[in-house]
């Protein structure tokens, strides 16, 4: 039998962190590749193809790209509220009511000049996501309902209301549930790189101005001190429940972006299948960056290459589209538990 | 007219979904861990349930599947937060994360596959022929019946055992329990590995004696109203109960509106389990009392800080 023995480490230089990081990717890779190798599919063969088709062409990159804009919104969105030790798991579900909010304008409102138009959508996608988190934080102050339960339910909630739209007064001519195409004042415009559109822009606009005010504000210090020591906090003079609410509505205000960047920059419409689990992916980049906004743009790019990389297993060898998750929860996990090597020093020793 | 014992016997046998479940995360909970993981181990368990029910046509090895795959999910989070000493909370979403991918990834070959065996109802002698109570209670399969029993067995180990008092001083002081010869981080091993098997057991009883199928992403948010009912059964398995049963009339009752002619679109009628748990939970909070609550829950344990 043997026992583990921790030794605090007196520092981590940061050249150690990155390798004992590495090393856990590189892990979780070998893990995926032991259950892609049940799918009798040759594992080194799919990792490859993983690595080709996100980086291998001009549209293999666009297309990566595509994926990580809405991953920044809903890191974004998890990472803000991970800085005050709130989590929310709701991100999905405010993705999609922010998405339905601003849809219900193309169909009802008028159309208005692109630019107008684009910002008016804007707003209200935000306003959306922010009202779909009020809930869960109002549940929390008032209430001291724990969030982890109420902003995970309230996602199937919100799909369910995205559904009764689609599936009644907004279902396509032909019966299936989705809106009619938006009209042209209504989309992002292209970059001219693939299907990349200009919500990319909006989103690293959004990374600077978080990291300001996170790190070079007084709002943000009130946040970081919320998160860091309720106690030190209320002894700060902060108003603990005003901040905790003002937290969650800019962090489902993210979220209902990343729904308007899918219906305004990919998609053109509403349907079921405007978000692939990004909000779920985004709590992986806000923890994997620990919450810091420049560093969520790092792991929502390797996400997303992640995300096209199974995507095309799929497609080229016939996997099923769950591998992606797969591939996601064992980096998660591999990464979670280097954490211990990072702080300690772990030596094995022959116990009784 | 909604017929009354109809809804009550489907209250029953969709509460016992939850029950187990339920069982399993208040065992775990108890010994100080949270397992945020719920999800993910009921989808493992209806998959491999469902797969194992499927190629050898034994219910029986059904179950034990289940409870293994269960099991070996619960061993994994009990890994992750114990040994690696990592945070519970994003361990439980990687495990959730985990178990809906590995089991929509393995089980889609099982998709639209009918079982050529299935527990059938056992009407009790005597007691199903009670007006009422018997057609409710007494005529459901042996998977209804067992968990009749679990909560009671459950009750009795915390409260009248050895291993009992162990499982809740970890959870409540693993300092002083380690200084009075308790093992602390052995009994949290076992009782995340058990709660994970009562956990995996939920999900085959939901794809193979309940629904009779599997389809990916089955338990549709049990996992996460598992965790609250944990929360609204104040950690005590008899209130599970009452918990589970009451949960899953209260679902019926509200499935059963559109006999009514209330136009009330169906789709929003699949919101009612998710309002619901969180109404159960506003009740809860607004009577104030969660005695139970482990008071070491979600922090991880350092034995060497004992000095």
């Amino acid at each position: 039998m043997f026992k583990i023995k921790l030794e605090q480490k007196e520092r981590v230089s940061k050249k150690e962190e990155l390798i004992i990081t590495l090393s856990a990717i590189g892990i979780a890779l070998i893990l995926s590749g032991i259950f892609i190798a049940f799918n009798g599919v040759n594992p080194f063969v799919a990792l490859w193809k993983v690595i080709t088709s996100a980086l291998g062409s001009s549209y293999g990159i666009s297309e990566t790209l595509v994926k990580a804009i809405p991953l920044i919104f809903t890191g974004l969105a998890v990472g803000i509220a991970l800085n005050s030790k709130l989590w929310n798991i709701g991100a999905e579900g405010q993705l999609f009511f922010g998405a339905t909010f601003a849809t219900a304008f193309v169909i009802y409102g008028p159309v208005l000049p692109k630019p107008l138009m684009l910002t008016v959508l804007v707003i209200l996608g935000a306003v959306g996501g922010a009202l779909w988190a009020a809930i869960p934080a109002l549940l929390k102050i008032k209430f001291k309902m724990n969030e982890v339960i109420s902003t995970l339910l309230l996602n199937y909630v919100a799909i369910n209301i995205a559904d009764y739209f689609l599936f009644g007064p907004w279902k396509g001519k032909d019966n299936f549930p989705y809106t009619p195409i938006f009209p042209e004042e209504a989309r992002f415009d292209r970059i001219g790189f693939g299907r990349v559109h200009t919500g990319l822009f909006l989103a690293l606009v959004l990374v600077v101005l978080l990291y300001i005010m996170l790190y070079h504000t007084k709002i943000g210090y009130k946040l970081r001190m919320t998160g860091s020591s309720l106690k030190a906090a209320k002894y700060a003079g902060i108003n603990i429940n005003k901040t905790m609410f003002m937290v969650f509505l800019m962090s489902g205000a993210l979220a209902g972006l990343a729904g308007v960047s899918q219906i305004c920059g990919i998609e053109y419409k509403l349907h079921q299948h405007i978000s692939t689990g990004y909000g779920y992916t985004g709590i992986i980049v806000a923890w994997l960056a620990r919450s810091n906004p420049f560093i969520i743009v790092i792991f929502a790019i390797f996400l997303s290459i992640i995300l096209k990389g199974a995507a095309s297993l799929q497609i080229a060898m016939r996997l099923p589209a769950a591998v992606g998750i797969v591939m996601q929860a064992l980096i998660l996990f591999a990464i979670l538990g280097s954490e211990l090597f990072k702080n300690y020093n772990v030596k094995l020793i022959r116990g009784k | 007219m909604i017929d009354l014992i109809t809804i009550l016997y489907a209250a029953i046998a969709s509460g016992t979904i939850i029950l187990y479940a339920t069982i399993g995360e208040i065992i775990t909970e108890r010994s100080g861990i949270l397992n945020l993981g719920v999800e993910g181990i009921m989808l493992m368990g209806a998959f491999f349930g469902f797969y194992v029910a499927y190629t050898t046509e034994s219910l029986l090895l059904a179950i034990i599947g289940a409870a293994i795959i269960g099991g070996l999910m619960g061993l994994i989070h009990a890994f992750m937060t114990i040994t690696l000493q990592a945070n519970q909370v994003v361990s439980g979403l990687a495990l959730t994360m985990f178990g809906s991918g590995a089991s929509a990834f393995f089980g889609i070959n099982m998709v639209g596959k009918t079982l050529k065996v299935s527990f059938e109802a056992i009407p009790i002698p005597f007691f199903s022929k009670i007006p009422v109570l018997g057609e409710v209670i007494f005529n459901h399969n042996i998977l209804v019946y067992c968990a009749f029993i679990l909560p009671l067995i459950v009750w009795f180990i915390f409260n009248r055992t050895k291993w009992g008092l162990a499982l809740r001083s970890s959870g409540e002081e693993p300092l002083s329990s380690e200084i009075m010869g308790i093992k602390v981080i052995k009994v949290r091993y076992i009782a995340t590995i058990v709660g994970g098997i009562f956990i995996g057991i939920s999900g085959a009883y939901l794809s193979v004696g309940y629904s009779k199928l599997w389809v990916e992403g089955m338990t549709a948010g049990r996992g996460w109203i598992t965790i609250a009912l944990v929360i609204f059964a104040n950690w005590n398995p008899l209130i599970a109960y009452g918990g589970a049963y009451l949960f899953g009339g209260l679902t019926q009752l509200g499935l059963n509106l559109q006999k009514f002619n209330i136009a009330f679109p169906i789709v929003l009628l699949k919101s009612i389990p998710y309002v619901f748990t969180i109404l159960f939970l506003l009740f809860i909070s607004l009577k104030g009392k969660r005695s139970n609550l482990p008071k070491a829950l979600g922090e991880s344990y350092f034995r060497e800080s004992r000095g």
